[in-house]
């Protein structure tokens, strides 16, 4: 089975997905103005716009999804409420939550499979007789800040937070005090397993690794940005 | 093929990228933090999302620390 066209069909659904919770539920729900609904139309506009360069300019079609897009969605809703954003309940939150993450997956996933598509110059130029690069300067600095993070995530950050966490437990707190350290660490050990495979894998695979790319960087930032608006509109939508 | 050395300022700016990128990787433990606080106070939406904030940070960085492409 053939995945490869399947982003290209995937971002543009979980993206209208997106755009029907985050701007036109929150528009029915208080009789919004003429400008909100602009900006409604604008945002869907982008959105279609993303999906229609998305085969022959991929680059643009990323900007458009995860960088414009979005920010006129976030224009929208300020627009429509101003400091108060739509409120959804806890389930609700988890369902928004779920498609924006998954809308960023898909867009992510169609612009890593939108490198197949490049001619295969790569393929000859890979059998190269000046063999492998030299490791990079700063690749022992980046295992040690590596190494750190990953520490850091699955015991100081436990510590830390149990110490915190006792605090609130003074009395007769403390079988569900041991329930919530646990959460806790269990959280942070895996995120430090899953970063200590990703990130050891990109600064010492063997084989070799796909082009070094601004683009996806900034891509990761706009992604960022995304998920810190998203968390910042859910925690004060309470 | 005649190995070209790039000018001084193209050097200074591959430095200053990976200066950036380690910044970010480890900037990234801010929103990680964030995130355990979030879970040890059962909110698990925004533990989530704060875990996607670093996620993505820390990925950011990494793109900008990791090595060349090997060809």
């Amino acid at each position: 089975m053939d995945l490869r066209a399947a982003p290209r069909i995937l971002t543009p659904v979980l993206g209208a997905a997106c755009w029907i919770q985050l701007a036109l539920v929150p528009l029915l729900s208080r009789r919004a103005s003429a400008v909100p609904w602009l900006l409604a139309a604008l945002s869907l506009g982008l959105l279609g716009a993303g999906a229609r360069e998305s085969v022959r300019h991929p680059e643009r079609s990323l900007l458009l999804y995860a960088g414009v897009f979005p920010l006129s969605l976030a224009a929208c809703a300020v627009a429509a409420a101003g400091a108060h954003p739509a409120r959804y309940d806890a389930p609700g939150q988890a369902v928004v939550a779920a498609t924006v993450a998954a809308f960023l997956a898909a867009s992510a996933w169609g612009w890593s499979g939108s490198r197949d598509r490049v001619p295969a110059v790569v393929v000859a130029s890979s059998v190269s007789e000046v063999g492998p690069s030299p490791p990079p300067p700063l690749r022992v600095v980046g295992v040690v800040a590596l190494i750190a993070v990953a520490l850091t995530l699955a015991v100081v950050a436990p510590l830390g937070v149990s110490r915190a966490a006792s605090l609130h437990f003074t009395r007769g707190g403390a079988a569900l005090l041991r329930g919530r350290l646990a959460l806790v660490a269990a959280g942070g050990l895996s995120l430090a397993v899953l970063w200590t495979f990703v990130a050891g894998g990109a600064l010492l695979r063997r084989a070799p690794a796909p082009a070094r790319s601004g683009a996806r960087a900034w891509f990761y930032l706009c992604a960022a940005t995304v998920a810190f608006a998203m968390r910042y509109w859910l925690d004060h939508a309470r | 093929m005649i190995a070209l050395k790039p000018p001084a300022l193209t050097i200074a700016f591959r430095w200053l990228v990976r200066v950036v990128g380690l910044a970010l990787m480890v900037c990234a433990l801010v929103p990680y933090w964030q995130a355990l606080r979030a879970l040890d106070q059962r909110d698990y939406v925004s533990a989530l999302l704060a875990g996607f904030v670093g996620w993505f940070i820390s990925h950011a960085g990494l793109e900008l620390v990791r090595p060349e492409s090997a060809e």
